[in-house]
């Protein structure tokens, strides 16, 4: 049956030719009439034992459950009866409105899957047997469409509906006045019943009520028990405007399975690695003279002047490895250089990371790029030395780097604290950066390029002559001062790094996170 | 008035007949709809008005793809803005609104158990229409036939960790307006596995989640 049924039924106007036709039209009126009255009362009279109506109104339960369909359900405590069957239950989204899908499976948990029969997928969210509503026990086809037309403001199938019933109201009333013009009362009982304007479940009422008196055809209803009877259908029909609705909502899911992230076994020793440096001694050594380049490279460092003057295997700044040693320094002569051979060209792309720990008041060199190889050079006599990080005497850390003139920037506080820390100077593209323990310092500067020289990388001495800064003690290098001012490290350093490019921010604080 | 008799039995037939027709079309209507026997049918899937699919690491669409998008493994702290590209698919017959959540997180970690990865990933979802036919390559750029990720895209969740990305739909973030028809929809994920001081407790460890779609 179409929706737009009701008008078709309407019979032709019983005008001229009262008698047979007015009978047959009457017949399909009344037929019309009781129609609507048993879909309204399947409706509503179920109430009476605890079901309740719910009109659908959306379509993902078709092609068995339509828009506008009415669910009666009936309560039910009993949650195996539930699968496979259709159940109205509160939709757990949202809490406020009720849903109506078919339980389709029970979980362990004793949670209910649902899904509408038009969705490919079950829906996400599971149920509890608290949110049922009932089980569907009838269908009454159509009988929520009114409702549905009101809400969505289809006026036009809304009062065709409505004028279906009026006509077939005046129509039955005319097929009564002729056979019994002057009797007040009815003969058979559907008469009684159908001469009454009966509005379907939408809302109609009001506006037959206020249209019956202009109905020649119904004056006959201002009759006391006419005007109950329209009053009793107003009320029942008002009630079934109050039908709680029930959603059949549309859903659909995909699924794209088992992402996974599995971290590694992540070390100082690996990350540094991982970031292929230049050179890499971590200081382990035990004994001899030699210190291992962890890079694969081969730029292996000599302990001078000899194995004396280093206190090693002292606990490193590493937790992630093993073994995690050190070295200590004397603090007067000793030193740590490259081993080759050969000079080298200072780079002009620099990165270059330091572990060190001291409580030192003295300051002194960590590390750098210096000639000659070992010992003082005296600037304009051949010796270089830029490209370092060292410690004044307040225990600040600076990045030095010479172009014609003294470059540097210096960490934000004091790290002579007893402390483990990590020192990284950046010399190239994007200018000079200090780092300290992982965080870029506030100082930067934009000199990009250091003196061309060549010569060795060392770490634990070497000459300062002219870097200033708030030195105290004897011995102090002052500011462009030419003379040679070996100024040793008196701590303990671990885990030297060389890169000859400019390591990103994050690469930096990967190698902090993994010590 | 016998002929008034008669008309009056010949109407007795329409209540009968009006009610018979109320009953029946509700008794078949039942029947259809609530026999215990039924359950879904699958030719019901063929009336479908919403249908999702996603293409997994640019392969077919299929409803669920099992290839997962994101297989990272031996990552450590300090990794980072990794992204990946997925395309959904939406071939309904009405509008929806689409929205991305997760399914349950598994957590593993041998060494420190109550330390879940899951906590320490950190993601962030974009998504961008991307037309009918168009496929983003998962790694986001153009690759072979595959476009890349669009500019203009909509911040569906907001960055959060694994753990904390919406799991349901509707605690699902920012939905997506998909029209009616074949409609596709191209998602970006960008993880990375932030440092922090206490970043040893996941050495070894692994987690793993489904990536959900639903349209509403």
């Amino acid at each position: 049956m179409s929706v737009a049924a009701p008008s078709s039924d309407i019979a032709p106007p019983p005008s001229r030719r009262p008698g047979r036709t007015l009978l047959v039209a009457g017949i399909v009126s009344r037929t019309w009439l009781w129609f609507v009255a048993g879909l309204v009362a399947i409706t509503l009279v179920p109430i009476l034992f605890g079901w309740r109506p719910f009109v659908v109104e959306s379509g993902s339960m078709m092609p068995r459950i339509r828009v506008g369909d009415v669910v009666l359900a009936a309560p039910t405590t009993d949650a195996d009866q539930l699968v496979g069957r259709v159940t109205v239950f509160t939709d757990p989204d949202r809490p406020d409105t009720y849903k109506t899908h078919r339980v389709i499976g029970r979980n362990a948990d004793g949670t209910l899957v649902t899904q509408g029969d038009a969705n490919p997928t079950p829906d996400s969210s599971t149920i509890t047997l608290d949110d049922v509503e009932g089980l569907g026990r009838l269908l009454v086809q159509y009988a929520g469409l009114p409702l549905i037309w009101a809400r969505t403001g289809q006026w036009l199938l809304l009062l065709l509906l409505l004028g279906s019933l009026v006509l077939a109201a005046y129509v039955v009333s005319r097929d009564q006045d002729e056979d019994e013009p002057t009797e007040p009362t009815d003969g058979d009982g559907g008469g009684a019943v159908v001469d009454l304007p009966r509005p379907s479940t939408s809302g109609g009422s009001s506006a037959i009520a206020a249209s019956t008196p202009l109905d020649p055809g119904l004056r006959r209803a201002a009759h006391p028990a006419r005007r109950l009877r329209v009053l009793a259908f107003a009320v029942v029909a008002g009630l079934a405007l109050g039908l709680p609705t029930s959603a059949a909502a549309f859903s659909a899911t995909t699924k794209n399975s088992a992402n996974r992230w599995a971290a590694g076994n992540w070390s100082y020793t690996t990350t540094v690695t991982g970031l292929s440096p230049w050179l890499y001694w971590k200081l382990d050594e035990t004994a001899g003279t030699s210190a291992a380049d962890t890079s694969g490279n081969g730029r292996t460092g000599t302990y001078n002047p000899n194995a004396n003057a280093f206190t090693r295997g002292i606990a490193g700044a590493l937790v992630t490895d093993s073994p995690n040693l050190g070295v200590t320094l004397n603090g007067t002569t000793a030193c740590i250089n490259t081993s080759s051979s050969t000079t080298m060209n200072a780079p002009t792309q620099l990165t270059e990371v330091v572990w060190f720990k001291t409580t030192t008041t003295q300051g002194g060199k960590l590390f750098g790029f210096e000639m000659p190889q070992t010992g003082v050079a005296v600037a304009g006599s051949g010796g270089t030395y830029d490209r370092h990080l060292y410690m004044d005497g307040s225990g600040k850390v600076w990045f030095g780097v010479y172009n014609g003139a003294y470059f540097t920037v210096g960490s934000n506080g004091t790290l002579n604290d007893g402390a483990w820390h990590m020192a990284v100077g950046q010399l190239g593209t994007g200018g000079m950066k200090l780092w300290i323990d992982g965080v870029q310092q506030s100082s930067t500067s934009t000199n990009a390029v250091g003196e061309t020289t060549t010569g060795w990388f060392r770490a634990g001495c070497g000459n300062l002559a002219g870097w200033g800064g708030s030195w105290n003690g004897g011995n102090s290098p002052t500011t462009n001062s030419g003379t040679a001012q070996n100024r040793p490290f008196a701590g303990s350093l671990d885990e030297i790094s060389v890169w000859q490019s400019v390591l990103t921010p994050a690469q930096i604080a990967s190698l902090w996170a993994a010590h | 008035m016998s002929r008034t008799t008669r008309r009056r039995a010949i109407r007795a037939v329409a209540p009968v007949a009006g009610l018979l027709a109320a009953g029946l079309l509700v008794w078949q209507g039942s029947y259809a709809a609530f026999s215990a026997t039924s359950t879904n049918q699958s030719d019901a899937w063929a009336t479908g008005q919403l249908v999702l699919k996603n293409n997994g690491v640019a392969g077919s669409f299929l409803g669920t793809t099992t290839t997962p998008l994101i297989n990272a493994s031996n990552i450590a702290p300090g990794a980072t803005s990794f992204t990946r590209c997925i395309t959904v698919e939406s071939s309904g017959t009405i509008a929806g609104a689409l929205k991305f959540y997760r399914g349950a997180v598994s957590d593993t970690n041998v060494a420190n158990p109550g330390s879940n990865l899951s906590s320490a990933i950190s993601v962030t979802v974009d998504a961008a229409a991307v037309g009918a036919a168009a496929v983003v390559d998962p790694t986001c750029a153009a690759a072979g036939p595959n476009i890349a990720f669009p500019g203009g895209s909509t911040n569906v969740v907001p960055t959060t960790t694994l753990a904390g990305l919406p799991a349901s739909y509707a605690a699902a973030g920012t939905s997506m307006a998909v029209a009616a028809g074949t409609q596709r929809v191209a998602y970006r994920f960008t993880w990375s596995f932030p440092s922090t001081a206490s970043d040893n407790l996941f050495q070894n460890a692994s987690t793993q989640a489904d990536l959900n779609w639903e349209i509403r």
